[in-house]
């Protein structure tokens, strides 16, 4: 099993441009570990370059951060990067985890047929809420992070040498425990207005293919 | 298939409820406002289609007892 993780971040409007903030933010925390990463960052998350780097590093991960849709994931700028139908193979052996809308609707299912070990995606579109004067300081929204630090626990538990299914449990743990700050006394009543699309994006998660699939020991 | 406009009141009404000052990312529908939202639940259009669906799933998992769910809290996982 290599020890590589490759990650798409694009970066072209204000939700890829949240939505990669997140992303990098992960990456610089689980740096230090046993894991390397390759971030396509950018203009580098193209088809292309994408094709290229799983071709060459044979990664245990694949870490997707983009727009999407029931068969495909996106990258920069829009470009597709993988489509159910065309090249969903290209993912065989890895686990992979896309943040990004709706893919485990189609591109999900028929990635794990053609081999990829497991897929971690939501089968509805991802939802979250911003603060747009934070729109040039995305780690800094509070708002965002109800939604966004929770999406990006999958890859930090993935990291830890948690399995598949582990890790797609343990981040629905984390959206619950937002869910249940937000119902208590504690929380504001505007904060409580984005119970339901929390709960939406939490229901929404799934991990297929073979729930113990692992990227690195334990 | 076409909604009832007792759910599209409703859905408004809920809809009204956020706060002015935030903008809701929904995938590649872009950024919207809550006036915006709101437009889209009038219009019944996709993206209010979707808002009533969000509605329909928050109610419907309050009914399965969602906040009684157990996953794994474990914070280290």
């Amino acid at each position: 099993m290599s020890n590589t993780v490759l990650v798409t971040i694009p970066s072209s409007d204000p939700t890829t441009r949240y939505i990669s903030a997140w992303a990098q933010r992960t990456v610089k925390e689980l740096e230090s570990k046993r894991l390397k990463f390759i971030v396509l960052l950018k203009e580098r998350a193209t088809a292309s370059i994408f094709d290229s780097m799983l071709k060459k590093h044979n990664p245990s991960l694949v870490f997707l951060n983009g727009h999407g849709g029931p068969d495909l994931v996106c990258g920069h700028n829009e470009e597709i990067l993988l489509q159910a139908g065309k090249n969903e193979m290209a993912l065989k052996g890895t686990v992979t985890y896309a943040l990004s809308c709706s893919s485990a609707k189609v591109l999900g299912p028929a990635a794990v047929k053609a081999g990829v070990s497991a897929y971690i995606g939501y089968n509805e579109d991802f939802i979250f809420f911003r603060s747009p004067e934070k729109v040039n300081r995305p780690i800094e929204d509070k708002t965002a992070e109800m939604f966004l630090a929770p999406a990006n626990h999958v890859v930090v538990s993935l990291a830890k040498g948690h399995t598949a299914g582990e890790a797609t449990t343990a981040t629905k743990g984390y959206f619950f425990r937002g869910i249940q700050k937000l119902i208590s006394s504690e929380s504001t009543k505007d904060d409580r207005e984005y119970l339901r699309y929390m709960i939406w994006d939490m229901r929404s998660l799934v991990c297929q293919g073979n729930q113990n699939a692992v990227v690195t020991g334990k | 298939m076409e909604t009832t406009q007792e759910i599209i009141d409703l859905v408004i009404a809920r809809l009204q409820n956020l706060p002015s000052n935030k903008e809701i990312s929904i995938g590649s529908s872009g950024e919207l406002t809550k006036d915006e939202l709101i437009e889209h639940v009038k219009k019944d259009d996709e993206i209010g289609k979707k808002m009533i669906a969000i509605e329909m799933d928050f109610l419907r998992s309050m009914k399965e007892g969602i906040f009684y769910e157990q996953y794994s809290t474990s914070n280290h996982s």
